[in-house]
């Protein structure tokens, strides 16, 4: 425990004048994961069903964590997030299905799927530049999907099937690792809770890294950076790669929970939702929009059983865009420096906006 | 096989035109505010809601021509003025998510309203006949929305070759400034501008609602064809998103006369490739000193 | 495209000449930004391009740190042709600008501005660039310190750069370029807006800068260009019109006619 804590808390390295999280916000992340633990089997007792909707959450919150990665820390405008997220869904379904269950292989090869397919979107989309750099990530997520509608590698390969087309593929079955049985979904919640902590972790790592400053540099001014003497393409691509694996490493964390990788995991409305997430949360805090991720998937859970849930979303997100740009984590961190004057600037934020829109 | 061709190209023609209306709004919109309406499709798809309710009540499609464009419109003014107005001057990403709530909310209002299920609008009499083309015999409406389409789309042409606003897009709109010294308001232009680009995508709605199916999802399948448009045309420019709609039109037709599943596919390649050699359009304003 | 890759071999150089530019074209579309440019640039001079608005002196600057490809003509940085090279690597090669208009990393501090660029000297895509927290490499760092102590702006480097003065902004511009260790380094309008007594300190600075680095500036404030420059360079309309000392340039009619007799600069 005590080498996690060191692991999170590097408050002595905060030399620079340019920390990404406090020591007092590592230790709150880390009292969140414990208190997901200890309450996960509670839940479980009370209304199993919750659980269930937890561990969707979780897998949302490390699917906007990476993209947060790229999106937020980096101004990479992924606009297809949902291609690499599909691929590790996928590739986790055909290797469960042909190969071996076996944890510790499908998803190290789940990761590598997005990792692989993430190198070649980005390769192929760096020299564009902002909402063009947007399209084609979109444009090339869009033809994953085509791909795997229409079961194209199946037509290449001459075999039945390989993405199983509109169907997509169902009863896949569960991990297997150490014996224990993660059809419980009580022990996919801890495999889950595991996982994204970790993942938290290493991002938190490289965004801290010489190599994440270089991102970060790049998002707060892309000439600059260049002209100090980095190779930006390069940056962009490999910093893209690597949000692909843990993209992927949620697909395949959601295909063996859900049991079925359907062309619906690699469709754009997914990428779209993402940036949902990271708005409401907050871009470029990391945490927040794992907040947003987890907020949404409860907000669609919650209102479906509403016809107008979409009005009421969008209308959230109509108002977070005009209220509160900087999302939950801009809220949350204003109410901790300056709780007092919350309401004035609620007032004020109102003021700003009817200024405004009498021109 | 000529026969498929012919009517291919016709559809083509035809389904090009009706998105360069929606795409030149989308550029316009872009090259005059700065903003990426993602808004747009949902725009689309409430003036072929609007069109095909009102000519069932009034039991005129002219009348819907007429009145849903105008509907569509006056919301294109409330959502101008009551979202996009407090964001200008702040990153364009938040026009982008902004627009993509509005369209959320759209849906979701019609949904609401209409329900999911598809419908149809009720062509007019005199439109419900064909016409022999060479070997084809081509639907008479059809033929009517590519006539209708290209005439609005030449004065929309006409019209910002001859008005200042073709010289403020021009001269780049971001410059406030100069834009102020040619002694012209720019909230009321961007007001105009956007209810402009709304009403066009509405006219396009209920041209569109003749010839495909009115449904839930037709916003968002339209969106995405009509980015394609404009970003192949380059994002900001008139002619390069009129070009490119007519090309996306006959890609989509041919593509479907190939092969129907993958068309597309066809057009996120032709995309794909288009900005990989030209990474800001065909039309695109290039690098300058 | 140049295929060159050799190493620059120090021997090769003529006479001292760092910068060497050979019938140096640029155009956008039917505009002629820079038309013909030859110019030599000597090791450890300070030399300044003067010319009206619109003369071609940024589009020169660009072609120098390979923002812009050349149409025509060659560039050679200590004997090698750099033309077509990317941005990052003539940097490397050691020719770095510093901007007329504040361009740095206004959300970050002061510190990280400048470490950021001596960190770009040191770091790569090897394993500990991924794992080391940056706040522990200790070099780039300890170098960023000294370069702002440099520009004295050692008081302000755990400052947001967006909250700076503007004349300490102007001087964190001239950091972030220091800081990439150039052996070339271009200054654009060093002076720009500053008060009377701002601009004197700069200039102390820059002449500072100069005992080991070979300077280009485009300055508009002719005062300061006569006053430091070894040469000018005096362009006009994408062409090079006058070369020579400040002495003779000041004595050449042509120059006296298009430009500094012109009455006004901008």
């Amino acid at each position: 425990m005590k080498a996690v804590t060191e692991f999170f808390d590097r408050s002595t390295h905060s030399r620079t004048g340019n920390q990404l999280l406090s020591s007092q916000g590592r230790f709150a992340l880390l009292v969140s994961i414990a208190v997901l633990a200890v309450a996960a089997p509670i839940v479980q007792m009370i209304h199993p069903f919750w659980l269930n909707l937890m561990v969707r959450m979780m897998i949302f919150a490390l699917l906007a964590l990476s993209l947060d990665f790229v999106f937020g820390y980096a101004g990479l405008l992924s606009f297809g997030h949902a291609a690499m997220f599909g691929a590790g869904g996928y590739a986790a379904a055909i290797v469960i299905t042909e190969v071996t269950p076996h944890a510790l292989v499908v998803l190290p090869i789940a990761v590598v799927a997005g990792v692989v397919i993430a190198a070649l979107i980005g390769w192929l989309s760096v020299r564009a530049r902002g909402i063009y750099f947007a399209m084609l990530t979109l444009a090339f997520a869009q033809m994953f999907y085509v791909v795997a509608f229409t079961d194209l590698p199946a037509t290449i390969l001459d075999r039945g099937s390989v993405t199983g087309g509109d169907n997509g593929l169902y009863g896949i079955g569960m991990y297997e690792l150490f014996g224990i049985d993660f059809t419980s979904t009580l022990m996919y919640f801890y495999l889950t809770l595991g996982l994204v902590a970790l993942s938290l972790a290493i991002i938190i790592r490289l965004a801290n890294s010489q190599f994440g400053r270089v991102l970060q540099g790049i998002r707060e001014n892309e000439e600059r950076i260049e002209f100090i003497g980095y190779d930006v393409q390069r940056y962009k691509v490999v910093g893209f790669a690597i949000s692909g694996g843990f993209a992927g490493l949620a697909g395949g964390l959601y295909v063996p929970f859900q049991s079925v990788a359907h062309p619906g995991l690699l469709h754009w409305m997914i990428s779209g939702e993402l940036i949902v997430m990271l708005l409401l949360g907050g871009m470029g805090t990391l945490w927040g929009p794992m907040l947003g991720a987890g907020l949404v998937v409860l907000l669609e859970e919650q209102l479906a059983g509403f016809a107008s849930w979409e009005i009421i979303l969008g209308g959230i997100f109509v108002g977070v865009v005009i209220f509160a740009p900087r999302g939950l984590a801009g809220i949350l961190i204003s109410l901790r420096n300056d709780p007092g004057s919350a309401v004035e600037n609620a007032k004020q934020a109102v003021r700003d906006y009817l200024e405004a829109v009498r021109g | 096989m000529v026969e498929a061709i012919i009517r291919a190209t016709l559809l083509g023609l035809q389904l090009g035109m009706t998105l360069a209306l929606i795409a030149a709004g989308l550029t316009l919109i872009f090259g005059m505010l700065d903003v990426i309406n993602f808004a747009h499709g949902a725009l689309f798809m409430l003036g072929a809601y609007l069109g095909t309710v009102i000519a069932g009540q009034l039991g005129s499609f002219w009348l819907a021509l007429l009145l849903a464009p105008l509907i569509v419109g006056v919301i294109g003014a409330a959502i101008e003025i009551l979202s996009l107005r407090p964001l200008y001057g702040r990153n364009p990403l938040y026009h982008i998510l902004l627009t993509f709530g509005i369209a959320i909310m759209i849906q979701g209002a019609i949904l609401q309203i209409w329900g999911g299920q598809s419908r149809r609008i009720s062509v007019p009499e005199i439109l419900s006949g064909s016409v022999p083309i060479g070997p084809v015999n081509y639907p008479l409406y059809w033929l009517f929305v590519f006539a209708f389409s290209t005439v609005l789309i030449g004065l929309v042409w006409i019209g910002i070759e001859r008005s200042n606003l073709g010289i403020l897009m021009r001269a780049s709109a971001h410059d406030t400034e100069m834009v102020n010294a040619l002694g012209i308001d720019v909230s009321k232009v961007f007001t105009g501008v956007f209810v402009f680009g709304a009403v066009l995508a509405g006219v396009a709605g209920v041209l569109l609602s003749g010839t495909q199916s009115v449904h839930p999802g037709m916003g968002f399948n339209v969106i995405i064809e009509a980015f394609i448009i404009v970003v192949i045309g380059g994002l900001g420019s008139f002619r390069g998103a009129v070009y490119s709609a007519l090309l996306i039109g006959l890609v989509s037709a041919y593509g479907a006369l190939i092969a129907p599943t993958l068309t597309e596919l066809f057009l996120f390649l032709l995309m794909a490739v288009v900005l990989m050699i030209k990474p800001s359009g065909l039309f695109g304003t290039t690098e300058a000193a | 495209m140049t295929t060159t890759t050799t190493e620059p071999n120090p021997t090769e150089f003529e006479g001292g000449i760092v910068l060497e530019t050979n019938g140096l074209t640029k155009k956008f579309g039917a505009l002629t930004a820079v038309d013909d440019v030859s110019l030599e640039i000597e090791s450890g001079t300070i030399n300044s391009i003067i010319g009206p608005n619109g003369a071609g002196k940024t589009t020169l600057f660009n072609l120098f740190t390979g923002k812009h490809e050349p149409t025509s003509g060659s560039i050679k940085f200590r004997g090698v042709d750099i033309g077509g090279r990317k941005p990052h690597e003539i940097v490397a090669d050691g020719i770095v600008r510093s901007y007329q208009i504040t361009n740095f990393f206004s959300e970050l501090t002061t510190l990280e501005n400048v470490r950021l660029a001596t960190q770009a000297r040191q770091t790569g895509f090897r394993p500990t660039d991924f794992v080391r927290h940056h706040g522990s490499v200790q070099e780039p760092i300890d170098e960023a310190r000294r370069v702002l102590e440099r520009v004295h702006l050692g008081d302000v480097a755990q400052r947001r750069a967006a909250n700076l003065s503007y004349g300490q902004r102007r001087h964190l511009e001239i950091a972030i370029s220091l800081a990439a260790d150039p052996d070339l380094l271009l200054m654009d309008e060093p002076t720009a807006g500053m008060s009377p007594e701002e601009t004197r300190e700069t200039v102390e600075l820059i002449t500072e800068i100069a005992e080991d680095v070979t300077l280009v500036l485009i300055e508009h404030d002719m005062e300061i260009v006569m006053d430091i420059s070894d040469r000018i360079a005096v362009m006009n309309m994408g062409s090079l019109l006058a070369r020579g000392t400040p002495e003779e340039i000041q004595q050449d009619d042509r120059v006296q006619e298009a430009y500094l007799g012109g009455g006004d600069r901008d």
